[in-house]
Parts: C-alpha cells; sequence; structure tokens
C-alpha cells in the first residue's frame, strides 16, 4: 500500500541539496498526497536540484572558476602533503615486512587500503569548497566534481579502448574505475560533511 | 533600435499561468496550469527557477502564505505579476503576433 508521505530519503536530499528547499518539498508533498507517484516525486527532486546547481553556475560564473581552482590547490596540496608520505610511509611498511614492494593495490589483501589514501585528498578538498562557498556549496562542489572526472576521462577512454582491443587491459580498467569513483565520492562526502557541520550548528 | 530581452517561451508561459490564477498562483497550481493547458509535463524546480529569475528582473514579485498540515507544515509561496511583468507579457505578444502574421505554412493553424 502507498503511503501518503512522500518519499523520506527523497525529501533529505531535496532539503540538503536544493535552495529553494522549503517551499518546493511543500508543493512536492502536496501533489504527492493527491496521487503522483515515488518516481514522479524522485524525478521533481533530481531535476530540481540539477537546475538549481544550473541556475546557480549560470549566475556565479567567477565564484564557479573560484571554486574549481581552489578544490585543484587543495587536492594538490594533500597530495603532497598528506597522499605522497602516506604511500611512501605504508610501501616502506611493507618492504620492512617482507611483503615487498608497493606495485598495484590488487596484488594482495594488505594493499588494499592504498586505494584511499588519495580520498583522504579528496574528501578534504571537497570540504574546503563547500567551507569557502557556502551558499551555493552544491552548485560548486558539483562543477568541481565534474571538472576532476573530466581530468580522469582521458585516461579512462584510453583504457577502455585498449581493453576493447584487448582483454589484457580490463584489470587496468577496472582498478581505474574504482579508484576514481572512490575518489569521486570522497569529494562529494567531503562537500556534504561541510554541510552537515553548518547544519547543525544553525539547529543548536 | 533599443536593445531588449523578449520572454522566452517557458517564462511566458509562467506567466501566463500567474496571471490566469491571479490571488492564487502558487507552485502547485501554476504546474498543473501548464500540464493542462500547455499539454507538456513540467517539473516544479524548472518552474521555480524561472519565477526566481522573473523575480530578479522586476517581473513578478513573491509572498510567503501560510504554513498548512498537508504540506508538511511548510509555507506556499503566492506570486503576481508585476506591472513591468505584464508590461513585458503585453510586448512580447506584440512581437510574436507581428512575427505570426502572413505566413502561409501558418496559415489554418497548421504547422
Amino acid at each position: 500500500m502507498r503511503s501518503s508521505q512522500p518519499p523520506g530519503v527523497a525529501t533529505w536530499v531535496l532539503t540538503r541539496f536544493c535552495n529553494t528547499n522549503e517551499v518546493l518539498a511543500g508543493d512536492l508533498a502536496e501533489e504527492y498526497q493527491r496521487g503522483r507517484t515515488v518516481a514522479w516525486y524522485w524525478r521533481q527532486v533530481v531535476v530540481a536540484i540539477l537546475v538549481g546547481c544550473g541556475n546557480e553556475i549560470r549566475t556565479h560564473k567567477l565564484l564557479t572558476v573560484r571554486a574549481v581552482i581552489t578544490g585543484w590547490a587543495a587536492l594538490i596540496l594533500s597530495g603532497y602533503l598528506i597522499s605522497l608520505p602516506l604511500y611512501k610511509l605504508y610501501s616502506r611498511a611493507l618492504v620492512a615486512l617482507g611483503l615487498g614492494p608497493l606495485r598495484f593495490w590488487w596484488w594482495h589483501y594488505y594493499t588494499y587500503p592504498i586505494i584511499f589514501v588519495p580520498c583522504v585528498g579528496g574528501f578534504l578538498s571537497g570540504w574546503l569548497v563547500a567551507r569557502f562557498h557556502r551558499t551555493y556549496r552544491v552548485a560548486m562542489v558539483t562543477m568541481y566534481v565534474i571538472s576532476v572526472a573530466l581530468a580522469g576521462f582521458p585516461e579512462f577512454f584510453r583504457l577502455a579502448t585498449n581493453s576493447v582491443n584487448n582483454s589484457r587491459f580490463v584489470p587496468y580498467l577496472l582498478n581505474y574505475s574504482l579508484i576514481e569513483g572512490l575518489f569521486v565520492v570522497s569529494i562529494l562526502l567531503g562537500g556534504l560533511r561541510s554541510t552537515n557541520t553548518e547544519s547543525a550548528r544553525s539547529l543548536q | 533600435m533599443s536593445k531588449r530581452d523578449y520572454l522566452g517561451n517557458f517564462e511566458l508561459m509562467v506567466m501566463l499561468a500567474v496571471l490566469r490564477l491571479g490571488e492564487g498562483a502558487y507552485g502547485v497550481p501554476i504546474l498543473r496550469e501548464i500540464e493542462e493547458r500547455g499539454g507538456r509535463e513540467v517539473a516544479l524546480g524548472s518552474i521555480y527557477a524561472t519565477l526566481g529569475r522573473l523575480e530578479e528582473k522586476g517581473l513578478v514579485s513573491s509572498k510567503l502564505g501560510e504554513p498548512t498540515p498537508e504540506r508538511g507544515g511548510r509555507a506556499k509561496r503566492y506570486f503576481r505579476v508585476t506591472l513591468q511583468g505584464l508590461r513585458e507579457v503585453c510586448e512580447t505578444q506584440r512581437a510574436l503576433k507581428k512575427l505570426w502574421q502572413g505566413l502561409p505554412q501558418l496559415q489554418g493553424g497548421a504547422a
């Protein structure tokens, strides 16, 4: 049986990621109670977020450029200051334990944690972008994520093309996709973390 | 010739829906008006984005209403077309009429 209450997760996503959240959430709840489907509700939420982001990016182009530069600067800096030392430390620890040098993360289970090292930088950069662009954080973090995904696309395309021609490249493609995917998620989580912190502060 | 912005297709639809609804123009009735009369499915997010843009241009104004239980205690935002907005709608209609006239392809309403 269909509940008279609109989907809770969708409402949470809407109020968290859309600027016109309260009025729009009220309208959606009203329409849902009049018999609209769950799919309709989710579609409205996704479109509202995308349209909101698009509008904010279009009306704040300079701010968007600043957000992307901020994200990349934080990413490069965290790479040198956090990811690289962590990677070297882990690699040395493996050698010291007689497990050999670190080559690929899928070599053995003990190398698996290394795929999370770049995520630390991703999380921090996402958090910083959201923190420095509080009013338009969703749009700014989204644009930064798009720039990261675009930067990784040529390598993805190269590996995908190679994999079509030669199945030997498939593990490389999967490895790259997994790392890129985790990286993008870590940026989004960083942005979300900033949103959560501010929501908690505003409730106090 | 002076440079001016005419209303876009969707902007015009939203303005006309707000005009038709009068005092009761908020998100849901605007959505229904456009879907029923315009014959196309639209997203509430697009309507609010357009209304926000029109409000920035001074073509519509808005005020918050009372929260209601069926909306989960959330208020409605009522919109109305300003005088400047009304002038803009008339101007767009005039421009479209001029472009429409004398087109053999559109004779009889079929395009």
